[in-house]
């Protein structure tokens, strides 16, 4: 009262501006008060962050739903992709395609993927999953991230029109990229999934923006067969490959997954390989003869992806993986000859 | 006393401060504050100033009354002829050159001391050598280029890109392959069993 006595005293002070004060006032009591509302939710129905991953992973491979992504990376065009899942003759069902450019699309019937692209002739391969947006391990098999990144459920928000959990997905020894996941509340589907760096700035960004879940199955999985889709293109049984270099020390959580000597599909050179996985992100590490001479480090990220290469010896050492730069020229750092991985084991 | 008016600064611009509305309610000079603040910011985003209280420009005029006429009286200069406006026209223009000549020193000054300030980033990379000849041989080099070595650097840049690119395919095929190999064994597990 005190104040606007004062105001009535002031003759200039016009009804206006009496008006904008106290609807500054208004405001400036209102909002305190529905911030701690906001808080208070999901306290009052919490989620442990292991009962979450399981409960989406439960509902991404049973449930019938379809969902619109949009994948946006900092500096390129959002790329849109329709997804969709269900169960047909109780066998996991998945279509995943992009809306726009040329129609490129991945079905999975059970473990069968099928690839349709415009450069490559379809084929099938046997697969769990396709491999799409949201990083499969963390919305499907989340004990296979736990080593390498800590789940902690933040809270609540609204995504895609529904409401979500908010999960944060960190880097425990922070040399990867850390992950924000949105994850419906009611169906406990992915809604958005955030990567960014451990500074907070954006790398890539997958949003829903719808979600539908139906009691029947997707019209475009009705008359889909077996036998629509390509025969299965038989991989070679991975052969074990010996090579005479390793990395020495690798980021927390993260393994050696394949080990072999192939030839680049592009131009046909030949590379030794080793593949590094955390679960959520794989490395290739390459080595090849260096056919150039290359003064300087190339150091470079597109599509959220870094890519390293160095040259010394007229050997050509590259690093191509959605880690963060600083992680890449560690793991280039790491790279010893057999010797010294021998001893580092058996000191 | 100015910690106080930071603090209402700040809370007008929507910051952390630690101004309450109670303060402002309870304290008259705070209140002149944050109309003085919230007339200002109008007044510089643009918005449409409606001055309904007439004290701030009378303040302004006041103080303007208020300063020393240390300079010729304006009385006569309202009543001179044009001729004498002219002449001193002219003299003011000469004002005006000095004024523009140490506007002009200072932007080259400024210029000067930024190209200074950034040089040494710019030659960064090729810090190496500085001194001696060798920078003198690499500019040598790179002048004396023929169009057929043009052509292979630009080739070379070429093929550094293919290669790059090969690689980066070879990535995502390899992440590809690699659900298949992994998680092979696994699904074949679950799908005989699905729970």
């Amino acid at each position: 009262m005190q104040a606007q006595t004062y105001l009535l005293q002031r003759p200039a002070f016009t009804a206006v501006s009496l008006f904008s004060f106290l609807i500054i006032v208004f405001v400036l009591y209102s909002t305190p008060v529905t911030a701690k509302t906001a808080n208070e939710l999901p306290q009052a129905n919490n989620i442990e962050a292991a009962d979450l991953l399981k409960q989406m992973a439960i509902a991404t491979n049973t449930l019938n739903y379809a969902s619109t992504l949009i994948v946006y990376r900092p500096g390129t065009e959002p790329v849109p992709f329709v997804w969709k899942h269900g169960r047909k003759d109780n066998v996991s069902v998945e279509m995943l395609s992009e809306l726009n450019g040329p129609n490129a699309k991945t079905i999975r019937y059970g473990n069968r993927v099928s690839y349709f692209n415009s450069d490559t002739s379809a084929h099938s391969l046997l697969q769990s999953h396709i491999h799409g947006p949201f990083a499969h391990n963390l919305i499907r098999q989340p004990e296979a991230i736990e080593t390498a990144y800590e789940v902690i459920v933040v809270g609540k928000s609204r995504v895609a029109g529904n409401e979500a959990w908010q999960v944060r997905v960190l880097s425990r020894d922070n040399s990867r990229y850390h992950y924000i996941l949105w994850v419906d509340t009611s169906s406990f589907l992915p809604l958005k999934l955030n990567t960014v760096t451990v500074k907070g700035e954006l790398i890539e960004q997958v949003q829903a923006t719808n979600l539908t879940i139906t009691d029947n199955i997707d019209d475009a999985f009705v008359d889909l067969t077996l036998n629509d889709l390509p025969a299965v293109m038989h991989l070679n049984p991975p052969k074990s490959y010996r090579l005479n270099w390793g990395i020495s020390r690798l980021p927390l959580g993260m393994k050696e997954v394949k080990r072999d000597i192939h030839r680049l599909s592009i131009n046909e050179d030949v590379v030794e390989y080793l593949l590094l996985s955390d679960g959520m992100v794989e490395v290739s590490v390459y080595l090849q003869k260096a056919t150039y001479p290359q003064s300087e480090d190339l150091l470079f990220t597109k599509d959220a992806v870094t890519f390293l290469s160095r040259v010394t010896d007229n050997i050509q050492v590259s690093i191509v993986g959605k880690v963060p730069p600083a992680t890449a020229q560690r793991l280039m750092q790491m790279i010893v000859s057999v010797e010294s991985v021998n001893e580092l084991i058996n000191p | 006393m100015s910690e106080k008016f930071e603090q209402l600064s700040a809370w007008v611009d929507g910051e952390a401060s630690t101004t309450r509305v109670e303060d402002v309610k309870a304290d008259v000079q705070l209140q002149q504050k944050w109309q003085d603040y919230h007339l200002v910011g109008d007044t510089l985003r643009g918005d449409e100033v409606l001055l309904t209280d007439k004290s701030l420009l009378e303040n302004i005029a006041d103080a303007l009354d208020d300063e020393p006429t240390i300079l010729a009286p304006t009385a006569k200069s309202r009543t001179v002829p044009i001729w004498q406006n002219v002449v001193s026209l002219a003299k003011q223009s000469s004002q005006f050159a000095v004024a523009a000549g140490v506007a002009a020193v200072m932007i080259l000054g400024v210029q000067n001391y930024n190209t200074e300030a950034t040089q040494p980033f710019m030659t960064a990379p090729t810090s190496g050598p500085q001194g001696g000849l060798a920078p003198v041989s690499l500019t040598q080099s790179r002048t004396v280029q023929t169009p057929q070595q043009q052509l292979n650097e630009r080739q070379a840049l070429m093929e550094q890109r293919k290669r790059v690119n090969a690689l980066l395919v070879d990535h995502r095929q390899q992440v590809r392959l690699q659900a298949a190999q992994s998680n092979n064994n696994e699904q074949l597990e679950k799908q005989v069993n699905p729970d």
